[in-house]
């Protein structure tokens, strides 16, 4: 079984075949952002007594697939040998904690996000108040990247390839999209959550939050442009190896409901 | 000339008729002729949007085919079954592609895009050959063929329209989606043409010759001529038309005048649909508007067949008879009566008749003939006039009038003497011609008036009817004493010179130039004096006449004569005319 396009979790983070000084360059920033996020992890106290919340989100029967709104002379035809392929909805998601528990739980310094050609890595992320965003341009063609909500969000100017463009998000419970407007179909989304506990759930609905502090929370489901409107109360108990595990149950509007 | 003025006015008013009408049936025809080109570029730009179409469903069919090689969907499989993608695998797809392109008949795909089930690119083919491993996920033609739908868009590259084709790719073992494969053809002046060439006809028919362009925002992308259109009202039209469907863009369209150059050309705009419209993409159809409408233009726009099938012979039959119903009316209002007019007038100057026969000139012409016979009979009654002026002047006479008394006389400087051959002092003997009487020379000094000069009319001639001379101033008998020798006759008086006086009179100079006082009692009395004589030598009666009703005539028609002329005097000559005496006033201007 090959794995479905937008199965971004498990999906290898390799960049175009750049070559020469560019790949170098892209290779020596990753390995100086993972030493960074590890010494973080590893000066936090928190963390180290925290918990894990793992879950599942309870997805409706899948829909048939619709065909994109934008269409040429003809419109869209199933092929004759397979089944057109359901709408997969979990690369559009997030699962999000929210609560006075998570006290100052300090979240990575930057929150990366990947171009990666005519989409972004995520068609959604989700990003912590105060959190650097660094939008990273790994395709092989320059973008000029513009938040609908705040067009002063991104800086101005073009995104060359390999090039990056930081911001930080200073508003919680905002939601800003990520556009080119010459590239009408190339979105993406951050939304600001207020605490790092955070995932995108896997194509099964699958999901984990690792370094939960002890307490109750309640998470959120956040999917295309909205806030599901699901509420579930999660606890975490004390102690480095608690372990949450919690059942999301999805409306089957979840679509179309505001 | 009332025929005349009507067949003028008919005339002039067909000519009226006729530049209206030439000057308004242009516009019927040139608003159907608009109607029909907006028709034709609807039509057309209707049947390109099929056009596209169809060729969209060829490159689908495709594209389809090219999805299900097998040789393919084994490559993308295992590239999807690869965290890594290298250059091996990226070589090795990419030569599939080129292979399975160049296995198109005709119209071969200008690029291909072969993805593997995650969305990331594997190989490229024909264009970018050696960019591999971005994500191709995030177009909706490739999330729809990574789903297993067929279907077409259009995509900008590099500032160029494609049309795209996508469908999945399937392996067939196990059977399930592997990924998907995309096909462009680039938008080229070729195929611009290959839309239009139904429009062009054959050689006896190409009225419906359409071109077509392709267009980017204002940038020209393809076109069948090498024609670039003013894009800004093209973009224009663009912005305007609504949001949503754009199949329909040809009807709602309205056509545009469009400039190149100097060439004026309608143009319709229609959006292009897919990914391309974000980008301002579409395509106009256009015709070059005709050089000239309206009267200049079709009138240059008549062909010889035109001339060659025009009732020439009704026309110029029609032009001809118009001519000569014209002509015709002119020599019957115009030219016969006023010839008849000239040769009455010519017969009045002759003196073949006394009036012009008014009843012989219709309308105008007889008007002129009524005001020449009203003048001519003014002037008869002012001659009677006159005449009767002096008849008032001298008194009733026994015997008939006194004489005429000519008011004209005196339009000379000054008033010459009658000729003397116009006195007569005694009848003429049998058998020779009457010697003619001179004139009584009114310029001699009173003190000498009593006692003419040999020669003068006043005392007669003849034997038989001499006389003694007579004392100045004595209304006696004339003295007889003086006659005169004959003189040798003279030709009568033309016919003007009975007013005007002779020639030679006229030439003469002023008689009473540094003479008398022409007012004076002595003066006056002087007249008397020769006028009795006269009178008595013509053996007329004097009797009725006194001095004093005398004097007061002359005094009294020397005042009128002054008042009406302007003369500075008045001179009186007494003369006999036709065996009477007879006396003339002449007004003195000038005594130099």
């Amino acid at each position: 079984m090959v794995r479905p396009a937008y199965d971004f979790l498990d999906m290898p983070r390799t960049r175009p075949s750049l070559s020469g000084p560019a790949a170098r360059s892209v290779r020596r920033g990753a390995l100086a952002l993972a030493a960074v996020l590890a010494a973080c992890a590893v000066g936090s106290p928190a963390r180290a007594a925290a918990g894990t919340v793992t879950g599942r989100l309870d997805l409706p029967p899948a829909e048939k697939r619709e065909a994109s709104s934008a269409r040429g002379y003809l419109d869209a035809v199933d092929n004759a040998i397979l089944p057109v392929q359901a709408f997969s909805p979990t690369p559009f998601m997030i699962v999000a904690l929210e609560g006075a528990a998570a006290g100052d739980a300090a979240p990575p310094p930057q929150a990366n996000y990947e171009l990666r050609g005519e989409s972004f890595a995520r068609p959604v992320i989700a990003v912590v108040r105060g959190q650097e965003v660094l939008i990273r341009n790994v395709g092989l063609m320059p973008r000029t990247l513009v938040a609908k909500e705040d067009p002063n969000l991104v800086p101005k100017g073009t995104l060359n390839v390999t090039g990056s463009k930081s911001f930080r998000i200073a508003e919680a419970d905002k939601i800003y999209t990520i556009i080119d407007p010459s590239a009408p179909h190339l979105v993406g989304r951050i939304v600001a959550v207020a605490t790092p506990f955070s995932a995108n759930p896997d194509r099964d609905g699958r999901f984990m939050l690792d370094g939960v502090p002890a307490g109750t929370y309640k998470l959120r489901v956040f999917f295309l442009d909205r806030w599901l409107p699901v509420e579930v109360s999660v606890t975490v108990p004390s102690g480095s190896r608690a372990k949450t595990d919690v059942r999301v149950p999805i409306p089957a509007d979840y679509r179309t409901v505001k | 000339m009332f025929f005349s003025k009507i067949w003028l006015f008919l005339l002039t008013l067909i000519a009226a008729l006729a530049i209206t009408v030439a000057l308004l049936l242009p516009r019927p025809a040139e608003r159907a002729h608009v109607r029909g080109e907006q028709q034709r570029l609807a039509v057309g730009c209707g049947v390109v949007n099929v056009l596209l179409g169809d060729n969209a469903r060829r490159r689908v069919d495709f594209a389809r085919r090219f999805g299900r090689a097998p040789e393919l969907a084994s490559a993308l499989y295992a590239a999807s079954n690869t965290d890594q993608l290298d250059d091996k695998r990226m070589a090795s797809t990419r030569e599939i592609g080129n292979r399975l392109i160049a296995s198109a008949k005709g119209d071969a795909p200008d690029f291909a895009i072969l993805i593997d089930a995650r969305g990331r690119v594997v190989a490229r083919a024909k264009r970018d050959e050696k960019e591999y491993g971005d994500l191709a996920a995030g177009r909706p033609l490739v999330d729809d063929a990574l789903a297993g739908l067929v279907r077409d868009d259009l995509w900008v590259l590099d500032n160029t329209i494609y049309l795209v084709a996508g469908a999945p790719v399937i392996g067939h073992d196990p059977l399930q989606y592997v990924g998907a494969v995309v096909l462009g053809h680039r938008v080229t002046t070729e195929l611009a043409r290959s839309f239009t060439e139904w429009s062009h006809g054959d050689a006896n028919n190409k009225q419906f010759h359409l071109d077509l362009g392709f267009y980017l925002g204002g940038e020209l992308v393809a076109s069948t001529t090498p024609v670039t259109l003013d894009s800004a009202p093209m973009v224009r039209a663009i912005g305007q038309l609504p949001a949503g469907e754009v199949s329909r863009d040809c009807q709602l369209n309205q056509p545009l005048n469009l400039r190149a150059g100097k060439d004026e050309y309608t143009a319709v705009v229609a959006r292009m649909p897919g990914e391309a419209q974000a980008q301002a993409a579409y395509f106009t159809v256009f015709i070059q508007r005709p050089g000239g409408l309206g009267l200049i233009g079709s009138t240059l726009a008549i062909r010889k067949s035109d001339l060659s099938s025009f009732p020439w012979a009704l026309i110029s039959a029609g032009f001809v008879i118009a001519l000569l119903v014209g002509l015709g009316l002119l020599v019957m209002e115009i030219d016969r009566p006023l010839r008849r007019l000239m040769a009455d007038a010519a017969r009045l100057a002759k003196g073949d008749r006394e009036r012009l026969a008014e009843e012989e000139h219709p309308g105008r012409f007889g008007s002129i003939s009524r005001s020449v016979n009203i003048h001519i009979d003014r002037a008869a009654r002012a001659a009677k006039t006159a005449k009767q002026d002096l008849d008032q002047l001298l008194g009733p006479a026994p015997q008939g009038s006194l004489g005429t008394i000519d008011l004209l006389a005196g339009v000379a400087p000054a008033p010459p003497p009658p000729a003397p051959s116009e006195f007569r002092f005694s009848d003429p003997p049998l058998g020779r011609p009457a010697p003619a009487a001179p004139p009584l020379d009114l310029s001699r000094p009173p003190g000498s008036a009593g006692i003419p000069a040999p020669g003068d009319a006043l005392f007669g001639s003849g034997p038989s009817r001499a006389k003694p001379a007579a004392p100045p101033r004595a209304p006696t008998p004339p003295p007889a004493a003086a006659v005169p020798p004959p003189r040798p006759p003279v030709a009568p008086p033309r016919f003007d010179e009975d007013i005007l006086g002779s020639p030679s009179a006229r030439a003469a100079p002023s008689a009473p130039s540094a003479g008398p006082d022409l007012s004076s009692e002595e003066y006056f009395r002087d007249v008397y004096d020769r006028f009795v004589a006269a009178k008595q030598s013509c053996g007329e009666s004097v009797a009725g006449i006194t001095y004093d009703k005398f004097s007061e005539k002359l005094r009294r028609n020397r005042e009128e004569l002054i008042s009406r002329t302007g003369c500075r005097d008045v001179a009186f000559t007494v003369y006999i005319k036709d065996g009477r005496a007879a006396l003339k006033a002449s007004p003195v201007r000038d005594r130099g």
